[in-house]
């Protein structure tokens, strides 16, 4: 256990060799997998929704209640 | 040694520090629905209230609830959740890739001050609810702000005893605990109806506010745009478990937005009939001695709840650091806990009677962050955060590190604290004459991201 305890000191996270190893795998899957796939990414559509709730519906809402 | 490790990676997964694939997402659209409006379920949906029936009438504060959380919350859950889902990590160490490892600092400091200052609030609440169940029950001697800070310590101490153990238990008892809440804001509805009708309902005036009602009107507003923009930090946790992006995403807005604003309508109706912005005072007047102190003491677990998930967040968030990633979790609690009760010891009563500062002070510090987090992921970063980077590890080939500070990140963040405390003090409440047009956080957000993508233009030519 001793040889584990001599953690790796990174930048800002210290991880046990072993830990680190599990890490770089998780990593190089995430990686692969976000820029591979696409359907992670942002469309038209997630924009066109976004001002519809944050501006369009909140703005007819509050002239509501001014009104 | 293999089952050691194993366990060793699902506490580290649980502890967002490791990645969580996609195979191990758990969280599907209703159940992250049932999860946000769990959370948005809580006593500070009739302090959010309260506070607001200082300020308007019933129609434009339900006006302003509405609008002042959709805005917000939109804003924030689109920040925060989707590069939390794309990679699986917690947020505050994808912020790393915005501030910087050491600049992360900033963003937590503020989110603690504002965690750290709710849980106090709560706290309180739950000290007051212990002073009114006494005093229905038995004449207390004694002074009022001794036995409120008292029984809020010792709620603290509860809370921090449970936070130690995990949130489990907690999770299980919010099962419980908010659709409870769900009944008390309707029958708090119900009972009003009856007594004074609809039409009188929407007649009743607020009762601390200035004779300027478009003024009014738009503090409403900032004071639910503040509430809005305090989920920024809790969000990303949540997102990192979703199984698809759009159950990341849409669940905030149904639970924080729709359901926190009812939450906060029947508070403002509470608070617009009692003439009190402080949510204690209105049960047993409301629904009689006995079922008063039912609902009280329901109220005061609701209290006990949002305090230990609270604290799990801000917990999560300091595991984060280089500093406490390899403490104890007690210690971590430990550390999150002690300022909570020095603010209780030492500045109970003010911080319970000035809510309505925290609530634009929460607006003030999370509407820059969820901006300028934002507008480095989408505009400047174009969707991609390179995780090697953020954890500082070798990719096989090389070991590129991360920025330490990013000024750009820390100097845009301060102009837009600096700029929105200028159009609207929440301290003294005084505005710019901007104020009235734009609010405070919308064009301190958008000063913020442009200040960021200007300065990080500079850095780059």
């Amino acid at each position: 256990m001793n040889d584990i305890s001599a953690s790796i000191q990174t930048t800002d996270t210290s991880f046990e060799p072993a830990l680190e190893q599990k890490l770089q795998e998780r990593i190089r899957t995430v990686m692969e997998d976000a820029v591979l796939q696409q359907s992670s990414a942002l469309t038209p559509w997630d924009y066109v929704s976004l001002v519809l709730v944050a501006l369009v519906l909140p703005i007819i809402i509050l002239i509501w209640g001014w009104y | 040694m293999g089952n050691e490790l194993e366990a060793r990676v699902e506490r580290e997964q649980l502890e967002g520090i490791l990645p969580i694939l996609r195979g191990e997402r758990i969280w599907g659209f209703f159940a992250l629905t049932e999860i946000t409006i769990g959370l948005a379920i809580a006593t500070w949906c009739f302090l959010i209230g309260g506070t607001t029936a200082t300020f308007v009438n019933l129609r434009m504060g339900a006006a302003a609830a509405l609008g002042g959380n959709l805005i917000a919350v939109a804003i924030v859950a689109f920040s925060a959740t989707t590069p939390s889902y794309r990679y699986g990590v917690e947020q505050f160490l994808l912020l790393r890739s915005t501030f910087g490892h050491r600049g992360t600092f900033l963003p937590m400091g503020l989110a603690q001050f504002i965690w750290i200052a709710w849980s106090a609030v709560l706290m309180i609440m739950l000290g007051k609810v212990f002073l009114r169940i006494t005093g229905a029950l038995t004449p207390v001697a004694g002074s009022d702000s001794l036995i409120t800070t008292g029984a809020a310590c010792a709620g603290l101490a509860l809370c921090w005893l449970v936070l130690t153990r995990g949130v489990t238990g907690v999770e299980r008892l919010n099962r419980f605990v908010a659709p409870g809440l769900a009944v008390i804001m309707v029958a708090i509805l119900v009972i009003i109806w009856r007594e004074i009708g609809f039409r009188q309902m929407f007649d009743m005036r607020p009762r601390g506010a200035s004779q300027d009602r478009w003024f009014n009107y738009v503090v409403a507003i900032e004071l639910n745009l503040g509430a809005g923009f305090g989920w920024w930090p809790f969000l990303g946790n949540l997102a990192r478990l979703a199984k698809t992006r759009r159950a990341a995403f849409w669940p905030s807005l149904i639970g924080l937005a729709l359901f926190a604003s009812l939450g906060t309508i029947s508070g403002l109706i509470a608070g617009l009939r009692f003439g009190s912005s402080d949510p204690t005072t209105w049960m047993i007047p409301l629904a009689g001695t006995a079922l008063g102190v039912v609902i009280l003491v329901f109220i005061g677990l609701g209290n006990v709840t949002a305090t230990v998930l609270t604290g799990y967040v801000a917990c999560m968030s300091l595991k984060q650091t280089s500093a406490m990633n390899r403490w104890k979790w007690r210690t971590v609690t430990t550390v999150f806990m002690i300022p909570c009760f020095i603010l209780l010891a030492g500045f109970a009563q003010p911080l319970y009677n000035n809510f309505g500062s925290l609530l634009s002070l929460t607006g003030l510090f999370m509407a820059p962050l969820a901006a300028v987090y934002a507008a480095d992921y989408f505009i400047l970063k174009r969707e991609h955060f390179d995780l090697w980077r953020l954890y500082g590890i070798s990719d096989g080939k090389k070991t590129t590190r991360n920025p330490s500070i990013n000024m750009s990140a820390i100097v845009a963040v301060l102009v837009g604290v600096v700029l929105s405390f200028f159009i609207f003090n929440p301290l003294s409440f005084h505005a710019a004459k901007l104020f009235r047009y734009t609010t405070a956080s919308i064009p301190s957000a958008g000063i913020v991201a442009i200040v960021y993508l200007l300065l990080e233009k500079r850095r780059g030519s």
